[in-house]
C-alpha cells in the first residue's frame, strides 16, 4: 500500500483537483482504477462499501435533477463526487488512526495538530468498535429484531449506551494519555518507504494535473 | 524513612454522598502495599487519584514529598508513576504490542530503535516475545493483561500502581509477574481480589471501607 504522507497528500490534493473542475476527462480516472487495481484481492468487499456509500450520492444527483431540471449539473456533482469518493475510500482502505498521526507527523504538521487527529480519528474508531459490540451484545442476549415499538425500544436503549460509552471512552482515552505520559511521540514500526506504487500513483496524479494545464491553456 | 507516596486525610465524594472518608497512608521507598476491599468500594478511584488522574474531594497527595495542589502538578512525575488501568483496553494507545510497550518510553525521550530494544527485552522477561507484532486489540483477556503489565513495567518506575494485575493471568504469568514485584525496587500499590496472588508478594495488606483504610496484616 501506499506510505502514509503520500496518502494523505494525494487524497486532498486529488480531492481538490476534481471539486474544483467544470470538466472532468477520462484521464481523471486513471487513479482510482489504479487504486482498484492495487486493492483487487478485496475488489468484493470495496466494491460492496462503495456501493452503500455511492448509493447516497446518486439520490443527491437525483434530487439535483429533479428539482433543477439541469442533467448536466447533475451529473457533473455525480461524477465527482463518485470519483473523490472512490479515491478517498481506497486510499484508506484498511487503515486505521494511527496511519493517518504517522502521514502528518512525517509531513512536518505541528506535534498538537497531530496528536488532535490521532485522538479524533481514534475516537471514531472506538465509537465504531463499541457499535459492533452493541450487535454482538444483542446476538448473545437473544435480540430478535423486528419492526415493534418493543424493539425499537430495544434500539433506543442501545443508542443510549452507545453514545454515554463514547463519552466514558474520550474520558479514559484522555486520562490513558496522560497516566501513559503522552508528549505527542509514538514509535512506529510502520515505515515510510517510497517504492514502485508510490512511483506509479505520483506519475499518474501528476500527468493528470498536466494533461489539465495543457487543455486548460489550448 | 523516605516515602514515595504519602496519603493524607483523603476523601472522595460522589454527589455529595462519600466513597470513602479520612484516608492516610503512606507507602516508603521500597515498600510495597496491598489494597483490598468489595467491589465499589472505591480502589480504582483511590488509585487514579494517586496517579493524578482524577482529583480529590479533599485531603493531600504528596509524591516525593511536595504536595500536589493540582492534576497538572503530577505532571512533573510522569516518568515515575506507572498506573495500569484495570481494564487493559482503556490502556492501549499504539496499534501493535511492541509499539505500545515502547509508547512511553518513547515520550519520556528515548530514541524509537532504543525504546524497541528495551521493550522487545521486557516481552522477553515475561516470556511473550512471540506477541511483539500482533494488534492489541486482537489479544486474548489474558494476554491483554500481561502485555498492558509489559508497558509499565517497562518504565521501571519508582511508584507503580497496579489495578488487579493478577486478573485473567494464568499460573505462569502470575508467578512471573510476582517474581518481577519482588525483584524490583518501586515503591508499589496493589490492587486486587486474588488474596493467594497478594500473598506472595512481600507486602503490607489492607482494606478500603467507607471509614478508611484497615491494617489486614
Ligand atoms: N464517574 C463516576 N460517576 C459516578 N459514579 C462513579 C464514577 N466512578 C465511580 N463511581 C462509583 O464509585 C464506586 C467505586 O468505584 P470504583 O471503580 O472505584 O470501585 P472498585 O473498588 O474499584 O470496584 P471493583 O472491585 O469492582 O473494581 C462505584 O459504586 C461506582 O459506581
Ligand atoms: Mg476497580
Amino acid at each position: 500500500m501506499i506510505n502514509p504522507p503520500l496518502s494523505i497528500s494525494i487524497s486532498i490534493f486529488y480531492s481538490f483537483f476534481i471539486a474544483l473542475r467544470s470538466e472532468l476527462y477520462i484521464i481523471d480516472a486513471i487513479l482510482p482504477l489504479t487504486l482498484l487495481y492495487i486493492h483487487r484481492r478485496e475488489l468484493k468487499k470495496i466494491a460492496l462499501h462503495l456501493l452503500k456509500v455511492e448509493l447516497f450520492l446518486f439520490i443527491l444527483a437525483l434530487l439535483v435533477y429533479l428539482f433543477e431540471n439541469d442533467l448536466d449539473t447533475s451529473l457533473l456533482i455525480l461524477q465527482r463526487s463518485i470519483l473523490i469518493v472512490t479515491t478517498t475510500v481506497l486510499i484508506f482502505w484498511g487503515r486505521d488512526s494511527f496511519f493517518i498521526y504517522k502521514g502528518l507527523s512525517s509531513l512536518g504538521f505541528p506535534t498538537k495538530i497531530c496528536s488532535m487527529s490521532l485522538f479524533a480519528t481514534k475516537m471514531i474508531e472506538l465509537s465504531l468498535k463499541e457499535l459492533e459490540r452493541s450487535k454482538e451484545t444483542l446476538r448473545a442476549r437473544c435480540f430478535k429484531p423486528k419492526t415493534d415499538i418493543k424493539s425499537y425500544k430495544v434500539y433506543g436503549w442501545l443508542f443510549g449506551v452507545v453514545t454515554f460509552k463514547i463519552l466514558q471512552r474520550s474520558n479514559v482515552l484522555a486520562q490513558s494519555l496522560k497516566a501513559r505520559g503522552f508528549r505527542g511521540e509514538i514509535a512506529s514500526k510502520l515505515e515510510v518507504g517510497f517504492g514502485y506504487k508510490e512511483y506509479v500513483v505520483l506519475s499518474i496524479v501528476l500527468l493528470d494535473f498536466i494533461f489539465f494545464l495543457w487543455v486548460y491553456s489550448r | 524513612m523516605s516515602c514515595s507516596v504519602n496519603i493524607i486525610d483523603l476523601s472522595y465524594k460522589i454527589e455529595d454522598i462519600a466513597l470513602f472518608e479520612n484516608i492516610s497512608l503512606d507507602v516508603s521507598h521500597k515498600e510495597k502495599v496491598a489494597i483490598v476491599g468489595a467491589n465499589g468500594s472505591g480502589k480504582t478511584t483511590l488509585l487514579k487519584i494517586i496517579a493524578g488522574l482524577i482529583k480529590q474531594s479533599s485531603g493531600e497527595i504528596k509524591i516525593f514529598h511536595e504536595s500536589m495542589k493540582n492534576l497538572n502538578d503530577f505532571d512533573k512525575h510522569r516518568g515515575d508513576i506507572g498506573y495500569l488501568f484495570q481494564d487493559s483496553d482503556d490502556q492501549f494507545i499504539a496499534p501493535t504490542v511492541l509499539e505500545d510497550v515502547a509508547f512511553s518510553l518513547v515520550n519520556m525521550g528515548l530514541d524509537k530503535e532504543e525504546a524497541f530494544q528495551k521493550a522487545r527485552a521486557q516481552l522477553v522477561k515475561l516470556e511473550i516475545e512471540n506477541l511483539e507484532d500482533k494488534i492489541v486489540y486482537r489479544l486474548s483477556g489474558g494476554e491483554k493483561r500481561i502485555v498492558a503489565l509489559a508497558g509499565i513495567l517497562v518504565l521501571e518506575p519508582k511508584i507503580l500502581l497496579l489495578d488487579e494485575p493478577s486478573n485473567a493471568l494464568d499460573d505462569g504469568c502470575k508467578k512471573r509477574v510476582q517474581n518481577i514485584l519482588n525483584s524490583i525496587d518501586s515503591s508499589t500499590i496493589i490492587v486486587s481480589h486474588e488474596l493467594d496472588f497478594i500473598k506472595k508478594v512481600e507486602c503490607k495488606e489492607y482494606e478500603l471501607t467507607q471509614k478508611g483504610l484497615l491494617l489486614i496484616s
